[in-house]
């Protein structure tokens, strides 16, 4: 087995293994990352805010530092800094305005936003046969592959994976995507080109894919469910629950008896909505790749939930409004959930929720159908039947409303003092933008950091001066190294791969797990990875057994050469008789009576010579 | 050895009850129960399965390894909480998670029907059902489940149509398998799909056969006769009467008369029977992912199941003058609001009822169906039926075609017709067994039938040797398909596999490649060869040109052996030169020594191929 890692985001799996003759693709996340380098999307192109206090840190990975001029008190003065630094930030942009600038001719337009996707420029989408994906945040680099190379193979991805996925990919069409792609006619494969720009150390920023790109690739992902065995050629896979949000999944790769495991994105933290992590994607494996695994512990989620209902209550009770910059999907149902019962509790009755999301109806209402990939509690609610998801209940009660923008249809319903839930959570684009507008002036408003996906302090430090109160209580319920090993501990895994920069001292990780090899692995390299798993278990019908000639070869040992059939049908392989006898291969085994051989070939075949090559060859039996 | 005895729906629809025991010496024998059904026919003992048959010392537990029960209809549950609660099973027990929801609904009314109106004692409590419900394990589709941890008993379930939730059953213990079809429907409709299941080419296929001998007309035609017959009788004034279970049947034409009302501007009033039909709505609103496509995609935009037009009855419009449509419960008249409305409505002529289901024998419903003009509800109430009587197959039954229709699909070697009246049932076993060429039965309740099963011996094959063969088989993907079409991807099927295969007592077979043996069990394998010399008479060798008459007889070897190795056995390479000829270890070569003659020489573990090369070679070449 082969692995080699395409994605430098830890956070976006993408990973190739190769696996006898199948090359298997394990996710395509894109690293979205680089949204904190850009300004907001609303000062973008708009003259009118141009005054607008906007500062943006420039950072690292995409303009160098040299000419960093730090901030001018003079407006004016600042003003043109600011321009400035916008340009540099956006060095991509083509400043003289004749097209001919940027590196290698990647030139990004002003106001756009550009993405990076794992390494794909070594691949050859020919000769991919699978992609199997984990969850929906491991896969938005999808659209590129499906719809502009000339990828052949098959997709897998639970239910709610292929749901919420598409959500996603349409939540960041229309945050970030590029207006002029919406008009684009839809492209043929093999014009890759166009979407590849250039950074500085990574030849893979593009631009985003358009809202009909989603559709189409999203018709070629073939749903499936936990506990689902595919029957892939030799392959058996499947996906069993990794805990962290609806439809997450482990996949279990079987190839002729040797396992691997894919462990992406799981958690074990308990009363959250999903159904729990499933230990059996573990048993029996001989490959463990961890991914996605969580750097640093961090509070317990029990602990940040109630944190985070006593602000929102104190910042209520004060008459203040409280903003949720957050993707609408995963642990903000159970937060949302939460937090009309902590309200209600604490005697703040019928404070109107908002989610404002292109995606927000559909993420809340598709999630509530979902009750079969939900906890055992909320399986229990579904079959009353009442709403697994609390949220549901309130949109019922009309205490949650959904809008897709912060406009005039919002307007209606909306009242304050409330609690706003609204993309995206970089500050880049999106209705959080309108509504730090709207209350970023006021201290008694809250803007409660919940995502531990962006930085926050990087995300707010596009608005300066604002009086609104940035709380942040990240909650992360992804599996740490130390949980990951206590669960491997009893499984003994030959060989486990963990993610170099998961782990600052490996040293630590090898006594926990003494039965097994451990692999580190980064970005880029090729693991290769030897399995010696030994028999596997098959049958062989009475009919090909009743022709078997068996041979002694003493101590009851019994010998036979054998020519069959291999089938293979619904993941178990079988014995037939063969077709045809001519490929059946004879051997002589054991001791060689020579005299004997020659006696009984002289008595039946005249003028026959026996070369002797060896002298004792005796008693010797034909099999 | 599979062993089959029905407990119930043996010749007979109702109270569905099926025991296998399937297995060999390697797996042990396994016990199941396919559903356990009561029997509406019936109100004294018979209503139940006979479970004597199971144990005659209530020891059920230790007989069955798992009852698996199809949908939710009482025919295929009602037995459930007695067989648990009353008779002391306590193994476990498999439905859908829909099934599992509803389930309990039913029994309840069930329950109150039996003990609160009919007065019954020693019947089953709400306690009772809702403990029994404890015992369930819910199973998601195309989810293979081990019971009981066991590797060598699977259970898989399939779409099946008929009602929300309906499963088939594939089980597999060990190389046996049989599939248990409970009731389905081959065809779509308004608001389900349509009955799928994989080529999983069971040993025996146990199917419904409701509607054994019926073909009926498109499900387009039926349904515009449906909603004719309906505006015909309201736009002359009358009221139509639907007699309908709550659950099934009822969404479908509450979903047919909700778009014909829309499309047509109607403002007859439409009701539906209070009490259930609500919360059944429920449930098809939170279990939208067992609906159909169109369903599921616009679910977010417009819930199918919000009814605009049709609302709650209530008693008071029962004696409303003008038109009206009510769907009311029960489907067969025989109890509730659907009763009460006929007896009022049935003396009048401009009034209609529509039968839309199957009635059971005995019931006011299966009266109204037989065409009675008198029918006494008891010895003192009589009904006059003057109104217009409409027989309408909206039962959710696979018909002739579709049954025979889902043989093909699965491609059994055995089927087993169950839930159909005998007389039907004979005709179409004699059409399975003309048309699809497989044994077929129909056993009546209490009959056992026994089905040979092919043995199998268990085999270790080597990894090694196994990844080999596979290896060596490079598989064609499918070429790009618009459409991933899961079907498309076949499984590997008849690879040609040679090994050894060593015995040693009481220990699992061992078959691996020639080399591994020698190299982990020190085969003493010796090589021995061959060598012969073929003369041949020159003059009966066909020449067509002058050539050297041992260079044309080499040819004519060549080109016999090819094409018959061609046709006979693939993948053997034939290499020639100008003097000799290669195949396997097998070589051919013009002698130097002798004239006229070939120098012939062979391993001997190409023995088999040699002689049968041998033999074509003295067939052309004559002494
Ligand atoms: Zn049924």
């Amino acid at each position: 087995m082969k692995l080699h890692p395409l994605s430098r985001n830890l956070r976006r799996n993408c990973f190739l293994i190769k696996l006898m003759q199948m090359n298997i693709l394990i996710d395509c996340g894109l690293d979205t990352s680089y949204f904190l380098e850009f300004p907001p999307r609303d000062i973008i192109g708009s003259k009118a805010q141009q005054h607008a206090s906007v500062s943006v840190e420039v950072s690292s990975n995409i303009s160098d530092h040299s000419d960093h001029t730090s901030s001018s008190n003079d407006a004016i003065l600042e003003n043109k800094e600011n321009d400035k630094k916008r340009r540099k930030l956006d060095h991509l942009i083509d400043s003289t305005g004749d097209g001919s600038g940027g590196a290698g001719g990647g030139v990004r337009r002003r106001g756009q936003f550009l993405v990076e996707t794992p390494e794909f420029s070594s691949i050859d989408w020919n000769i991919i046969d699978f992609i199997f994906i984990t969850n929906y945040n491991h896969m938005l680099a999808l659209p590129y592959i499906t719809e502009y190379t000339n990828f052949k193979g098959k997709i897998y991805a639970t239910e709610p994976t292929v749901l919420f996925g598409r959500q996603m990919m349409k939540e960041l069409v229309h945050f970030f995507g590029d207006s002029v792609l919406k008009s684009r006619t839809h492209s043929q494969p093999g014009s890759t080109n166009i979407f590849t720009g250039v950074t500085a150390d990574w030849n893979v920023a593009r631009s985003l894919y358009s809202i009909a790109d989603i559709q189409s690739c999203i018709d070629k992902v073939r749903p499936v469910r936990f506990g689902e065995h595919l029957n892939l050629y030799e392959l058996e896979v499947t996906a069993y629950s990794s805990g962290y949000c609806l439809g997450s999944a482990n996949w279990m790769i079987d190839c002729g008896g040797e396992k691997i495991s894919i462990v992406s994105s799981s958690s074990t933290v308990q009363n959250i909505h999903p159904l729990p992590f499933d230990e059996t994607v573990l048993n029996n494996a001989d490959v463990i790749i961890l991914s996605d695994l969580r750097d640093k512990d961090g509070a317990r989620f029990e602990t940040i939930l109630i944190e985070i209902g006593n602000c929102v209550a104190n910042t209520l009770k004060n008459k203040g409004n409280v903003l949720f910059p957050c993707t609408m999907n995963g642990i903000i149902f159970d937060i949302i959930g939460f937090l009309s019962q902590h309200l209600r509790a604490v005697g703040l009755r019928g404070i109107p929720f908002y989610a404002v999301s292109p995606i927000a109806e559909e993420s809340l209402k598709y999630s509530n159908i979902c009750g079969e990939w939900m906890c055992t509690e909320r399986q229990q609610k579904m079959y009353l039947p009442d709403n697994p998801m609390h949220h549901q209940d309130m949109i019922e009660q009309s205490l949650l409303y959904y809008a897709s923008r912060a406009d005039s249809s919002l307007q209606e319903k909306y009242q304050e003092p409330c609690v706003v839930f609204a993309g995206h959570p970089s500050l880049r684009s999106g209705a959080a933008i309108n509504f730090i507008r709207k209350w970023g002036n006021n201290s008694n408003n809250s803007i409660i950091f919940t995502e531990s996906e962006y930085d926050c302090e990087e995300a707010m430090s596009a608005f300066e001066g604002l009086q609104i109160k940035p709380i942040y209580l990240p909650i992360d319920i992804r599996l740490t190294i130390n949980e990951v090993t206590n669960i491997l501990r009893e499984k003994k895994p030959q060989h486990v791969l963990i993610p170099q920069k998961i782990i600052k001292e490996s040293g630590n990780i090898r006594p926990n797990l003494p039965n097994s090899f451990i692999t580190l692995y980064e970005c880029l390299d090729i693991v290769n990875i030897s399995i010696n798993s030994q028999f596997v278990r098959t049958v062989m019908t009475e009919n090909l057994a009743s022709n078997i000639e068996l041979v002694n070869l003493g101590k009851d040992s019994l010998i036979a050469s054998l020519n069959g059939t291999l089938n293979i049908h619904n993941t178990k392989t079988s014995l037939t008789s063969a077709e045809n006898q001519l490929n059946q291969q004879r051997y002589v085994c054991g001791e060689f009576d020579v005299s004997k051989l020659i006696n009984e070939l002289t008595e039946q075949i005249y003028g026959c010579r026996i070369d002797e090559f060896e002298e004792d060859k005796r008693n010797s039996r034909f099999i | 050895m599979i062993k089959i005895i029905p407990l119930g729906a043996g010749q007979d629809v109702g109270r569905s009850c099926i025991l296998i025991s399937i297995g060999d010496d390697s797996t042990g024998i396994k016990n199941l129960m396919f559903d356990c059904g009561m029997h509406m026919g019936y109100n004294d003992e018979r209503r139940f399965p006979d479970f004597s048959y199971i144990s005659k010392t209530n020891r059920f537990t230790e007989q069955l390894d798992c009852i698996i029960v199809s949908h939710f209809h009482l025919d295929h549950c009602g037995a459930l909480p007695y067989f648990t609660e009353m008779c002391g099973y306590e193994g476990p027990i498999f439905m859908t998670h829909p099934t599992k929801a509803i389930c309990p609904i039913l029994l309840e009314d069930y329950r109150k029907i039996t003990v609160e109106r009919k007065g019954e004692t020693n019947f089953f409590t709400s306690q009772m059902i809702k403990d029994c419900m404890k015992k369930v394990t819910a199973v998601n589709l195309h989810q293979t489940i081990k019971v009981n941890g066991d590797d060598d008993l699977e259970i898989k379930a399939f779409y099946a149509g008929h009602v929300l939730g309906a499963a088939m059953f594939y089980v597999r213990v060990g190389t046996q398998s049989v599939v248990y079809t409970g009731d389905y429907n081959m065809t779509p409709d308004r608001h389900l799909g349509a009955a799928w299941i994989d080529k999983v080419r069971p040993d025996l296929l146990i199917t419904e056969s409701t509607y054994a001998t019926t073909i009926r007309d498109s499900k387009r035609t039926r349904e515009r006769d449906f909603l004719k017959k309906v505006h015909d009788c309201v736009t002359q004034g009358g009221k139509v009467l639907i007699p309908v279970f709550a659950l099934g049947r009822a969404q479908e034409l509450c979903i047919l008369i909700e778009t014909y009302w829309e499309r047509n501007n109607l403002n007859v009033p439409v009701y539906f029977s209070a009490g259930m039909t609500e919360k059944a709505n429920d449930y098809y609103k939170l279990f939208i992912n067992w609906t159909n496509e169109k369903i599921k995609n616009t679910f977010v935009q417009r819930n199918m199941f919000d009814f605009k037009h049709i609302k709650p009855w209530d008693r008071q419009y029962l004696d409303l003058p003008g038109p009206a449509v009510l769907f009311a419960t029960p489907g067969m008249l025989h109890i509730g609001t659907s009763l009460e409305v006929f007896k009022k409505w049935a003396p009048y002529p401009e009034n209609m009822v529509i039968m839309p289901g199957y009635c059971v024998a005995g019931t006011v419903g299966a009266k109204v169906l037989n065409g009675d003009k008198e029918i006494y509800i008891d010895a003192y109430n009589k009904i006059n039926v003057k109104l217009q009587v409409k027989n309408l197959s909206f039962s959710a039954h696979a018909d002739a075609k579709g049954i025979l229709q889902l043989i093909k699909q699965c491609d059994p070697k055995n089927v087993m017709l169950v839930h159909g009246e005998k007389a039907k049932m004979e005709f179409l076993q004699e059409k399975i067994k003309r048309e699809c060429r497989i044994p077929c039965y129909s056993p009546a309740n209490g009959e056992t039938t026994i089905i040979d099963t092919p043995l199998s011996i268990p085999v270790d094959v080597s990894v090694d040797l196994l990844k080999r063969h596979l290896t060596a088989q490079k598989l064609p993907l499918p070429t790009s398909d618009d459409k991933i079409d899961i079907t498309k991807i076949k499984p590997v099927n008849g690879i040609p596999i040679q090994g050894i295969l060593t015995m040693e007592p009481d220990q699992i077979p061992k078959l691996m490649d020639v080399n591994e043996a020698i190299r982990d069990t020190n085969l003493p394998l010796r090589e021995l060869t061959f060598e012969f010399i073929k003369s041949f008479d020159p003059n009966k060798i066909d020449t067509s040109t002058r050539t050297d008459i041992r260079t044309q007889a080499l040819e004519n070897v060549y080109e016999k052996v090819r094409k018959a190795l061609k046709d006979d056995v693939n993948e053997v390479e034939i290499i020639k030169n100008s003097s000799q000829i290669k195949i396997r270890s097998m070589l051919i070569r013009i002698s130097d020594k002798n004239s006229n003659s070939f120098n012939i020489s062979w391993n001997y573990k190409d023995e088999n191929l040699a002689n049968y090369v041998m033999s074509i070679i003295d067939n052309i070449l004559p002494e």
